[in-house]
């Protein structure tokens, strides 16, 4: 086999390069370098890869350093799309957005900038006993990283490893020790709780088990009887969060008041009357906190300080929440500290200096001076994903290999093992972290085969993707009164005053790693909906005090540093707080807010000056802010309002009359499957990681900041967010996933003059792209407009690259060409393949559309709505069922379910 | 004719000085035509540029989007084809009802028309994402069976529009005929006197020639009589068929029939005002063609003021949320309120003057006006086209239009086509109907 690069010549394919490509893929099962591995050219054919068929592979992704099980699917050699492992408890089948756009990464062109480097050689010059070798590396949870570690140490005991604390969760790790002498993670079931309450914490999408927990509180929602029980949410935080938006209660307190909030919290619990401006809604919580004690559970963000970690599990002891904890796999042992490293810099003691990514030189707060102090290391040897900034300080850049090029394994936050296995030969000539930590230790295994002698015969687990009987034992564990009282002492005190600034990891991008994923960067972020920018989060009355609107350049000061960028207003945003999302600043894209951070406290940064410099900047978000008269499009009641009108859905899923046949009375040829989809508005979170499985598994382009300005994003599925403006259910802000909705009476049928849109006997709005003239009249006409049209040919000017995650099933689309959702009609019609050939007949769901399967929250139904025994047909007779825009007869074959609130009772009066 | 109403034609005239004067546009040029022949070949320059651009680029080079999928392209095929709905008026039903004011009009007009509908036939052409398959709008037998869907009114509309282009060519031609053998018989030079003869078709004026020609032109008016109602009234089914608010209205048919003639007459007058001090026409296009021409122009304005009328009261009568909003909100305070307001200015509010016989009388004053409605019918177009899409139900959808450069190059370069084409039939062909002129002059004879 030659250099892998050259497997890169696919861009302009001759024959033999393209059986090469096969080749590789074919060979998948073992990609190391070395020994080079038999070829098996096509013309005998590989019983386990048939032409057409994708062939899956149990494999894992990092989240935050935790294991996330997933499965590859590759066609032909190619992994064009990653799902959820279903045994894996931290995905149980979902994934979160980072996951699903991971696959985009492993083909990105700036990876190909990267030489090679031969790893050994940029170490050799390590001293034996590792003096003036240091390590800076992310937290990692994988057993093989953190045994290489191990090793290393022993074989080097003078070799230093350092980790920056705000690469991982630093605060959240420290609260822990302190409050139960050891870190560990804590796992509650969040789909059994009577009151959920989070502190300036977004628990269903952030943090490694967040795919799981989103999993357990939607299972607790979506209720049949508006007398079932449902939990209630309380949200405390600065800046609206996914879940924050969820909350039933949500109090917008700037960040850094969480802390001395949750002091009083407890206090309250204690007996202590609550004071201050919060001091009823604080009140009602206690109360209401206090009468479902047992059945209460209390979450507090990772970037908040660890004393008030140590206060949340305090509360949780007293709510005697049903909350276990087991030691935290994550590694290398905390405390997490910068500071040696930064002073072994500046002491000239570092002569190697090996830094595992994690970009630092742009994810580090100013105050490390990382550019100007890691020249100062004789030889920096830098892994690197991308030649990102600081590959550009390092003597040596050795090139990383994606997660889906190497072998490795992983640990989920309840300690079950994953494997990691390579599906495609490396497309850069790179290593893994293991390696070079092995090598440093001198062990010249391969990641395979130390992965072997770790955890024996591999087989089983590399089919499944999950090690058995390796998940840690959770228990309940008393929480130290002393760290109780310290941590009290330490959070409260006189509010400070004045603007704050608090940064966060953008929810797309992390700290930068998704900065060059340009479906990241076009996503549109979950809460703001922005694209391909950073802003400064301001409140409005905070707005309006400073003369900013949304898109006026601010320059916000702390001490001597500055950074300028745009104001963008949020209503939900507390007065008083500046929140700016970090990862931007790379590639060209949004602002780096590093400048204004410190290395002691790089997240609740402090007070800083908020000034307008009179520059615009056009923030583009997909969906513009309107004053609506009416009710919002959306339904949804509080479960009081349900319990007086149970049938408050029922004339919203009603067809109205209509003079014109029924499509379902039998007027069309049947064909057995009638499919349908539903959305559960109420387990919905509005993550939008379902855009993101849309946008991989239907080959949809990105167009760019100017083309999304202009109103022509392309994405198939949308998330629309609608606050709503009056009745007691102010302020609260709605969403509503939409795509196209397969109307039984779809109006952009009848309007096209070439018959491009049509209906299936089976119920689909077909598109047929070939016969499309491109009138737009289809959208025009589209109630919904879900419709999206190909302006330009988008995929000029992409790296070629990009092109081999493209899905071989789903068909290419011109210049000129309308489209839309298809329900994943490749699958649909790949099931039914499949039954016909194995002459069984199709299940009453034997389908999941891409959106469905990500779905954390398992909002999506979807199957066969003629068959009465299916998930969709249920939750179609469900009471919460309606059409959205029913009254205009459309009848569309996706329905939702209304969203259903539950606000405490006590406050309402 | 009633007592005391200016003629139609005025001095004393013999067939011969009257075929003289008319045919004189096409042997004295004045310098202004040259120079203005040379201005708008340039913009049809720009016009082909913008066209070869769009076609190599992609539609993406407009400014349409989602939820705005129809922008200038339809705005201004609307616009144009309306405009050729006063030549066809004209020349056809105000032949068929007998009246000869029209006589003297109508070449010019149906010129008009023929070429307002080249210009409206571009842009539905132009404006779709693959415009190589626009014959797929066409029935024609292809070998893999399919045709288009004939549910869609765009199918018809293909139809319609064909089918206007093609009787608009031949009526105008077979009124031509007479006139190019006059010009035939009065040329100075050798070649003039063959071009002119090949396209005379060998016309010599016998009575044979002269039934033939009477009874084709009668069965063509018969034709397009129903083409200046049918043809807009699918224009206007494009819209009325879909679901939006402000478009799906059962009022559209007769609406844009009123509207497209007020244009059309508006823009007569914006021809005819110049070109007749131009060329000294005073005398054949009298004060009274314009004070006819001003009245049609009144009444299809009421028309249409009745029409936004209409519109408004069944949106508030319907009840229907959307419509509401889009009739009273959208359109009115919207972010192109100022359009909607301009466009009631312009087509409610300016065709009052009319009732004036001082304005009337004052051809500078109906070529300003004229101007005003053409600018106020187009208007009415975009904030019918633009508004109703750019916020229909979902408001997660709603956003902005805003055109191009290669927009306003195509609209621009349309009318600079327009000009050209109007400019180069004033040189060649005699833009006032010799024959039928001289149809006046006997029959005002036989009076005298």
């Amino acid at each position: 086999m030659t250099d892998p690069a050259d497997l890169l010549s696919i861009l302009e394919p001759t024959r033999r390069d393209v059986v090469r490509l096969l080749a590789a893929g074919l060979a998948s099962t073992g990609c190391t370098r070395s020994p080079p591995e038999l070829i098996v050219p096509y013309v005998e054919r590989p019983p386990e890869v048939v032409p057409g068929v994708p062939t899956v592979y149990a494999t894992s992704l990092q989240r935050d350093g935790y294991g996330v099980g997933v499965l590859a699917a590759c066609r032909e050699g190619r992994p064009i799309k990653l799902e959820g492992n279903p045994r894996h408890p931290a995905s149980l089948g979902g994934l979160g957005l980072r996951e699903q756009a991971a696959i985009l990464d492993l083909y990105g062109a700036e990876r190909r900038a990267l030489a090679a480097t031969d790893p050994a050689a940029a170490l050799g010059a390590a001293a034996p006993d590792g003096e003036g070798l240091h390590i800076l590396m992310p937290p990692s949870a994988s057993p093989g990283v953190l045994e290489a570690l191990q090793r290393l140490r022993a074989r080097r005991p003078r070799a230093r490893i350092h980790v920056a604390p705000c690469w991982g969760p630093a605060e959240r790790l420290e609260g822990a020790r302190r409050a139960f002498g050891a870190a560990v993670e804590a796992e509650a079931d969040l789909g059994a709780l009577d009151v959920l309450l989070t502190l300036d914490a977004d628990p269903l999408v952030e943090g490694p088990s967040a795919l799981r927990d989103a999993r357990r509180w939607a299972a607790g929602r979506g209720i049949e009887r508006p007398t079932a029980s449902l939990a209630r949410l309380y949200s405390v935080e600065g800046s609206p969060s996914v879940t924050g938006r969820l909350a039933d209660h949500r109090l917008a307190l700037p960040d850094h008041a969480v802390g001395p909030f949750a002091a009083q919290l407890l206090r309250a619990l204690d007996g202590a009357p609550p004071v201050g401006p919060w001091a009823d809604w604080l009140g009602a919580l206690a109360r209401d906190l206090e009468r479902h004690r047992g059945r209460c559970l209390v979450r507090v963000g990772a970037r908040q300080p660890a004393a008030v970690h140590v206060i949340g599990h305090a509360l949780n002891a007293r709510l005697a929440a049903p909350v276990r904890y087991a030691p935290t796999p994550l590694g290398p042992t905390t405390p997490w500290r910068l500071e040696p490293l930064l002073d072994a810099l500046d002491g000239g003691g570092v002569r190697c200096l090996v830094v595992l990514g994690g970009d630092p030189a742009h994810t580090l707060p100013a105050d490390a001076r990382w550019s100007a102090r890691a020249r100062r290391a004789s030889r920096h040897v830098y892994l690197a994903d991308a030649p990102d900034p600081s590959a550009a300080l390092a003597t040596h850049v050795v090139p990383a290999l994606h997660p889906l090029e190497r072998w490795g394994d992983a640990r989920a936050a309840d300690g079950t093992v994953s494997l990691v296995q390579p599906v495609i030969r490396p497309l850069v000539p790179g290593v893994s972290a293991e390696t070079v930590l092995s090598t440093l230790a001198g062990d010249t295994r391969t990641d395979r085969a130390r992965l072997a002698a770790r955890w024996g015969h591999l087989d089983q687990a590399l089919a499944t993707g999950v090690l058995p009987d390796t998940r840690a034992t959770f228990e309940a564990r008393a929480v130290d009164p002393g760290a109780v009282e310290a941590a009290l002492r330490q959070v409260e005190g006189p509010a400070p005053e004045g603007l704050h600034l608090s940064v966060r990891p953008d929810r797309r991008l992390g700290l930068g790693e998704g900065a060059h994923n340009p479906w990241l960067q076009e996503l549109p972020e979950p809460v703001t909906q922005v694209v391909w920018d950073n802003a400064a989060l301001i409140g409005r009355a905070t707005a309006a005090e400073a003369g900013v609107a949304t898109g006026d350049v601010v320059r916000l000061t702390r001490g001597a540093r500055s950074i300028e960028l745009p104001a963008l207003i949020v209503p939900d945003q507390a007065e008083g707080q500046l929140t700016v999302w970090l990862g931007f600043g790379r590639a060209g894209v949004g602002v780096d807010a590093g400048p204004l951070r410190t290395l002691d406290a790089p997240w609740l940064t402090g007070p800083v000056e908020l000034a307008s410099v009179g520059r615009r900047h056009d923030l583009v978000t997909t969906q513009r802010h309107h004053r609506l008269g009416d009710e919002p499009p959306v339904l949804h009641r509080t479960l009081d309002a349900w319990r007086r009108e149970p049938d408050f859905a029922r004339h919203h899923a009603e067809p109205p009359p209509s003079i014109l046949p029924d499509r379902l009375d039998g007027e069309t040829p049947q064909r057995e499957g009638q499919w349908g989809m539903t959305i559960d508005l109420d387990k919905c979170i509005g993550c939008n990681a379902c855009v993101v499985a849309c946008q991989a598994e239907n080959d949809i382009p990105t167009v760019g900041k100017a083309m999304v300005a202009l109103g022509r994003e392309m994405h198939w599925l949308r998330v629309d967010h609608y606050r709503v403006d009056e009745g007691p259910e102010a302020g609260r802000t709605l969403v509503q996933p939409m795509a196209c909705q397969h109307c039984e009476k779809a109006p952009c049928e009848y309007v096209c003059p070439v018959g491009a849109t049509t209906h299936s006997p089976d119920g689909l709005n077909e598109m047929t792209y070939n016969r499309c003239v491109g009138t737009r009249f289809c959208s025009n006409n589209c109630p919904y407009k879900v419709r999206r049209f190909n302006f330009f040919d988008y995929r000029r000017g992409q790296p070629q690259t990009l092109r081999l995650q493209a899905n071989p099933d789903v068909t290419a689309r011109a210049r000129g060409v309308m489209e839309k959702c298809t329900y994943c009609v490749q699958r649909i019609r790949r099931a039914q393949i499949e039954a016909r050939a194995e002459g069984r007949p199709l299940g009453p769901a034997p389908v999941q559309t891409a959106c469905q399967q990500t779905c954390p929250a398992d909002a999506i139904a979807f199957g066969r709505v003629d068959r009465a025994d299916s998930r969709v047909s249920r939750e179609r007779r469900s009471p919460r069922a309606y059409a959205a825009l029913n009254a205009l007869g459309t009848r569309p074959r996706t329905m939702y379910l209304a969203r259903i609130t539950h606000p405490d009772p006590e406050r309402e009066s | 004719m009633s007592e005391g109403t200016p003629p139609l034609l005025i001095g004393r005239w013999t067939d011969a000085s009257l075929t003289d004067a008319l045919l004189e546009p096409t042997r004295r040029r004045p310098r202004v035509l040259t120079v203005l022949l040379g201005v708008t070949g340039l913009g049809t320059l720009m016009l082909f540029a913008a066209i070869g651009w769009t076609f190599l680029a992609g539609i993406g080079t407009w400014g349409n989007n989602i939820p705005v999928g129809w922008g200038f392209a339809i705005i201004n095929f609307v616009w144009w084809i309306g405009i050729g709905h006063a030549g066809t008026f004209i020349s056809a039903v105000l032949l068929l009802f007998e009246q000869p004011w029209r006589n003297s009009l109508n070449r010019l007009a149906e010129a008009m028309t023929l070429f307002a509908v080249v210009q409206a036939g571009l842009f539905p052409v132009l404006h779709l994402g693959r415009p190589w398959f626009a014959y797929w709008l066409v029935p024609y037998p292809s070998t893999m069976e399919v045709w288009p869907q004939f549910m869609s009114v765009l199918t018809w509309d293909a139809g319609a529009v064909t089918t206007y282009l093609i009787v608009s060519v031949l009526f105008w031609y077979l009124g031509l005929l007479p006139d190019l053998a006059s010009a035939r018989d009065a040329a100075t030079t050798r070649f003039r006197r063959r071009a002119y003869g090949l396209f005379a078709l060998g016309w010599r004026g016998s009575v044979r020639h002269w039934r033939h020609q009477r009874r084709a032109q009668l069965l063509l008016a018969g034709l397009a009589t129903p083409l200046v109602l049918s043809v807009h009234s699918i224009v206007s089914m494009d819209f009325a068929t879909a679901k939006l608010s402000g478009w799906h209205s059962t009022i559209f048919p007769p609406y844009f029939v009123a509207g497209a003639i007020f244009s059309g007459f508006a823009m007569v007058l914006t021809l005819v005002v110049p070109l007749r001090r131009l060329f000294h026409w005073e005398r054949f296009i009298t004060a009274r063609h314009l004070d006819l021409v001003a009245k049609m122009t009144l009444a299809m304005g009421l028309l249409v003021a009745y029409s936004y009328a209409a519109e408004l009261f069944v949106a508030w009568y319907s009840g229907v949320p959307a419509e509401r909003h889009l009739f009273f909100d959208t359109r009115p305070l919207g972010p192109y309120g100022w359009l909607y307001w301009a466009q009631m200015t312009c087509n409610v509010a300016a065709p009052q003057l009319l009732w004036f016989r001082a304005v009337r009388r004052r051809p500078w004053a109906l070529f300003v006006l004229s101007i005003v409605f053409n600018i106020g019918m187009w208007l009415e177009r975009f904030v019918l086209i633009v508004t109703s899409q750019h916020r229909d139900f979902l408001p997660s959808s709603w956003d902005l239009y805003v055109p191009s450069l290669i927009d306003g190059a195509l609209f621009f370069g349309s009318l600079s086509f327009f000009a050209f084409l109007m400019l180069l039939f004033l040189r060649v062909v005699p833009p006032v109907a010799i024959a039928e002129t001289k149809e006046i002059l006997h029959e005002r004879g036989t009076d005298a």
